[in-house]
């Protein structure tokens, strides 16, 4: 057989001819793989040695911080109960692309989530068939062995679009008790320099004693770094440090779960009897000024207020409802004894009486003319309810003569003073140590009260309203701690509501006094001559009615009309016992009452409910034991003796007693 | 020095067969090595108890069976392997049929391309890899059978493309597209090699083309096709084609350990994608965790490994006159080549995600000892590269043979004027 070369158009040289052979082909073909793997290798030279990345800059290889956040520590009552606590919550979100690969697997997910943590399947199911989306699978949940199994559930490769959240919870084991003080804990953002809120922020107190103790209460944040495999094991790694979480620490509060229930119980039956706009009663241990309890009505069920939601789409009618709804309820978790004041009427008469004889412009026993119930200073007319004519200084206080107090406080300025003269000074000084003006309590958003400035400051119409108590508001916080100077031999000492602070070794550390929260008002004399002048209001006023037996309370009601509609009043009634060595001391505030014209009817009765209920409660030793045998069943209304006064015991000599003693103004 | 096509010298050859098995046998150790760094975290459980060092006793026997299969491939006489040719090709059909059915086939990530076998052999069997090597046979031998296959449409290419196309369908049904498209290239590239008309070919992918791609369109199975396309369509032109998690693709972990890696890497068994990170970190992308590990200087020697494989094959290839033994090798080292650049390829994001190992260096038995196997086979065709068997085939020429008479005179003068022999 013959044969020949195949004859190329070129002459059988050069590409052509190469391709025209097999074996050409072949070694082409072959070269032309080589070239190919040689420009893989020019992009592999362009990604790792032109783009090279530093190992933390890729996911494989980063160092994970993960943010430990602590527990925030406790509030704890008088007697060791927690009143609020963190619960740890897991939630579980997933990104729904990241498992919707498959039917099967958003199958084997639905199944899984039912087994462990019992999530309805076609729930998780409808949930998962919209892609693109972080969607909540499951919230709240407190089981550590089920967020145990969900974390392995999410170690899964298939899986690793879910993730757990953790946060931690706020709770009330005592329910309501405290709803007022405790305050509540929400999520504040972070503020940009230029004053706009950012994304980021933080779980902080932000009302009551949550954002008082703040400081206290919130967890540094802690970091575990770790590196993570590609299914979210961690891996050991001894080299990487850790910085420890720590958790919040407890406060001890001074409040009283059993004072408070008593004050809770009276204040309910109190708004049953009296309906009054509002009511609250403030109850310290008048020595130390140590808080015991603060309520009011109406009150929150629970710490946290519950808004409502506005709907998507509400027209402004719906929302501005609602608005107004959400602030209604806002307003029920105000703590009216800081956020509301109030004129104290003449249940300030001592207090303004307490300078008048520290300063010895009188004693008790002196005299003072009340002029009949009515008298007009330079061009002001001032009246007393119940007119009388002369009066013993403590007299003038059980009367709560209003004349006799205008006269008495007079003579603490020169009768020449002209408005705004620095001889008022001594006055407002004298205010100012009782604490009125300023905030208190440090609590957020607790009110100053106001006190008339020293240029508006006159004779007979500044001063001598002060001497009953009118151009002055108050908070309760403001006037419960003034009045325990009385019974507290003159020092007035600031309100205390936290006791002390856990070490972290399961020690106490106590919350040393802040440098001003001490100092004396009155000389010791002149609290002993004002407890008992305030005795006697007890023993000898309307309020008798409704004094506990077997101890002795001395106390003063105060009965402040509206400026302009006398029909709306604002009554109170202060009262402390037992009078030598007061262990309580009871502030009760009604806003309106329904029942009952003076304070002595009503907050009177409220008072003097909650003060008898505490000294039994807590088994405070009668000082007056004969009351007691005395007493024989009790009267209706919870006291032993009938409404109206008793005759004058120490009726100054050539007074007259009158019928009944009525109340001041 | 000898030109491309020239044979080579006693002396070139025996370079050539030392190149061929240093490069090889280079390979297969990296391999053994990397695929122990990339898998002995996963084999020890996370903490469930198995031994770190199992794929190292594992992927070593199968390297071990690997060469002993090379070197006994070396020792056949080609003519032996060219009787075979068709009853292997059958047999190979057949596997891949019983792959299909359930219970004999193991269903892994929602595919079926293996024979339950791990009992037996220690491995599961995959077929398709058998089915490479088949096709390169049974091709070479109807090659040497019809000479020019180019000749006649039906008579001798129709055949020619049904024992490309039969295989590579049956894979397909498996929903194995990478090996699929691997099968059916590889056979039409022996086929141009051996003279395929061009227009025969283009004809064939006008009929063909629409039908595939029906059929994958059509098959519920091969949505993950669609899938990869679209995921690479995205990466490369931003606008997603398809679905994304939003979720890094295993494609961007290779990548980010390419990147790390940098030019000396981070040390072998220093890598981290391979900690469930980057998936098949042993097989699909092997490549990205030598480049991690090994950095850029490991990488390039792989590549350099493989062209210095494909080169020192190609000086044998051109010593085999026999036409079998050519397209034996030549089916061998463009089944190689092919494998190689489509991994590669994958690795570097030049390609959508095909799922195919990296030659002599990825996990996986069926792929190694089929191609250690393809490499004795070319080795013994070289040895054997005067033969001159009938059922070789006639001599494979540096260019087409033509019988005298039906050349013009003028061609036949040259042809006595360039010496060739008559």
């Amino acid at each position: 057989m013959i044969v020949a070369r195949r004859p190329t158009a070129d002459g059988g040289t050069g590409v052509r001819a190469l391709l025209d052979s097999a074996r050409g082909r072949s070694v082409f073909l072959l070269a032309l793989c080589c070239v190919l793997l040689l420009a893989v290798g020019v992009k592999l030279f362009w990604l790792q040695v032109m783009r090279q990345r530093s190992p933390e800059s890729v996911a494989a290889w980063r160092t994970i911080a993960i943010d430990e956040e602590g527990r925030r520590g406790d509030l704890v009552d008088a007697r060791g109960g927690i009143v609020a606590t963190s619960v740890r919550e897991v939630d579980l979100r997933v990104w729904t692309s990241g498992v919707a690969a498959t039917d099967h697997r958003r199958e084997q997910l639905a199944a899984e989530l039912a087994r462990i943590a019992g999530v309805d399947p076609q729930r998780t199911l409808r949930t998962l068939a919209k892609p693109g989306q972080w969607v909540l699978l499951a919230e709240g949940i407190r089981d550590p062995g089920v967020i145990a199994e969900l974390r392995d559930l999410a170690r899964r490769p298939a899986f690793r679009a879910l993730e757990l959240e953790t946060r931690h919870v706020r709770e009330h084991p005592r329910g309501g008790l405290f709803a007022t003080q405790l305050g509540w804990v929400g999520w504040v953002a972070d503020v940009a320099a230029d004053g706009k809120p950012l994304a980021t922020g933080n779980w902080r107190g932000v009302a009551g004693l949550e954002a008082r103790c703040e400081a206290v209460l919130r967890p540094s944040g802690g970091a575990r770094f770790v590196r993570r495999d590609g299914t979210q094991h961690d891996m050991l790694d001894p080299a990487l440090a850790a910085v420890g979480a720590r958790d919040g620490r407890a406060v001890h509060l001074t409040l009283d779960p059993l004072a408070q229930t008593i004050v809770d119980e009276q204040l309910a039956a109190a708004m049953e009897e009296f309906a009054p706009d509002w009511a609250q009663v403030l109850v310290l241990d008048p020595r130390t000024s140590d808080v015991l309890a603060i309520g009011q009505q109406p009150a929150p069920a629970a710490p946290m207020p519950d808004l409502k939601p506005l709907p998507r789409g509400a027209s402004a009618a719906q929302r501005a409802a609602i608005e107004a709804e959400n602030l209604r309820r806002y307003a029920n978790h105000q703590m009216l004894a800081v956020h509301r004041v109030y004129p104290p009427g003449s249940s300030f008469k001592p207090l303004m009486l307490g300078l008048v004889l520290e300063q010895g412009k009188a004693t008790p026993d002196d005299v003072v003319d009340c002029e009949n119930g009515s008298h007009r200073f330079d061009r002001r007319p001032i009246r007393d309810t119940h007119p009388r004519g002369l009066l013993t200084v403590t007299e003038v206080l059980v009367e709560s003569s209003n004349i006799g107090m205008t006269k008495l406080v007079l003579s603490l300025v020169p009768a020449d003073a002209k408005k705004g003269a620095k001889a008022f000074q001594p006055v407002l000084d004298h205010l100012d140590r009782l604490g009125f003006g300023h905030k208190v309590g440090g609590f957020a958003g607790e009110e100053n009260g106001m006190v008339p400035p020293l240029r508006s400051m006159d004779r007979v119409y500044s001063l001598a309203s002060l001497s009953f108590g009118q151009q002055i508001q108050v908070t309760a916080l403001q006037m419960a701690t003034a009045c325990s100077v009385i019974v507290n031999d003159g020092v007035w000492r600031a309100p205390r509501i936290l006791d002390a602070i856990d070490d972290g070794a399961g020690g106490r550390i106590e919350i040393p006094p802040a440098p001003e929260s001490e100092r004396v008002v009155f000389s010791a004399r002149t609290a002993a001559q004002l407890r008992g002048m305030c005795a006697r209001v007890v023993d000898d006023g309307a309020t008798r009615r409704w004094k506990p037996k077997g101890w002795s309370v001395g106390g003063k009601t105060g009965t402040a009309e509206h400026e302009t509609d006398h029909s709306i009043s604002t009554n109170s009634f202060w009262c402390f016992a037992p009078v030598a060595a007061p262990r309580f001391l009871v502030l009760a505030v009604l806003h309106h009452p329904r029942k009952g014209r003076y304070a002595a009817d009503n907050a009177g009765k409220l008072a003097s409910k909650v003060l008898g209920g505490l000294l039994e409660r807590f088994e405070v030793p009668p000082d007056r034991p004969e009351e007691l045998v005395s007493a024989g069943p009790k009267a209706e209304d919870g006291g032993a003796a009938p409404a109206g006064r008793r005759p004058l015991a120490s009726a100054a000599p050539g007074v007259i007693a009158s019928p009944a003693v009525g109340e001041g103004r | 020095m000898a030109t491309p096509t020239t044979p080579p010298s006693r002396s070139e050859f025996d370079r050539s067969v030392f190149l061929l098995l240093a490069s090889v046998l280079t390979l297969l150790a990296l391999g053994v090595v990397m695929v122990f760094s990339a898998t002995a975290v996963e084999a020890s459980g996370t903490g469930t108890g198995g031994s770190p060092l199992r794929p190292l006793f594992t992927h070593g026997l199968k390297v071990l069976v690997g060469i002993g299969l090379l070197f006994a491939a070396s020792r056949i006489d080609p003519a032996l392997v060219a009787r075979l040719a068709q009853p292997v090709w059958w047999l190979s059909l057949v596997l891949l049929a019983l792959v299909l059915v359930p219970g004999i086939g193991v269903l892994i990530n929602g595919s079926r391309r293996w024979l339950n076998t791990e009992q037996m052999i220690g491995f599961a069997l995959q077929p398709s890899e058998i089915a490479k090597l088949a096709l390169v046979l049974s091709l070479a031998a109807w090659v040497a059978e019809v000479k020019d296959v180019g000749a006649d449409f039906r008579r001798t290419f129709l055949p020619g493309v049904v024992r490309v196309l039969l295989p590579a369908g049956l894979i397909l049904l498996q929903t194995d597209f990478g090996t699929s498209l691997l099968l059916a290239t590889l056979g039409f590239l022996l086929l141009l090699l051996a003279g395929a008309r061009i227009h025969h070919l283009g004809l064939l992918a006008v009929l063909g083309l629409p039908v595939a791609l029906l059929f994958l369109w059509l098959n519920p199975r091969t949505e993950y096709i669609f899938r990869r396309i679209g995921a690479f369509a995205d990466h490369h032109f931003g606008e997603a084609a398809a679905a994304t998690s939003g979720l890094p693709t295993q494609v961007d972990f290779a990548e980010s350990a390419l990147r790390v890696g940098g030019l000396t890497g981070v040390g072998l068994g220093a890598g981290r994608h391979k900690l469930f990170f980057l998936a098949e970190g042993e097989n699909d992308f092997i490549l990205s965790v030598i480049g991690e590990e090994l950095g850029f200087l490991g990488t390039l020697s792989v590549l350099l490994l493989l062209a210095l494989l494909l080169w020192s094959g190609r000086r044998l290839l051109l010593g085999i006159r026999h036409r079998f033994g050519f397209f034996v090798a030549a089916g061998v080292l463009i089944a190689i080549a092919i494998q190689a650049l489509m991994n590669v390829f994958v690795a570097v994001h030049w390609a959508p995600v095909k799922g195919l190992p990296l030659p002599f260096v990825s996990s996986g038995g069926s792929s190694l000892t089929m191609l250690c196997v393809g490499i004795g086979l070319l080795l013994a065709c070289a040895r054997h590269a005067d033969s001159t068997h009938p059922r070789l085939g006639p001599e494979e020429a540096d260019e087409p043979l033509l019988p005298a008479a039906d050349l013009p005179a003028t061609a036949l003068a040259d042809a006595d004027r360039a010496g060739v022999t008559r």
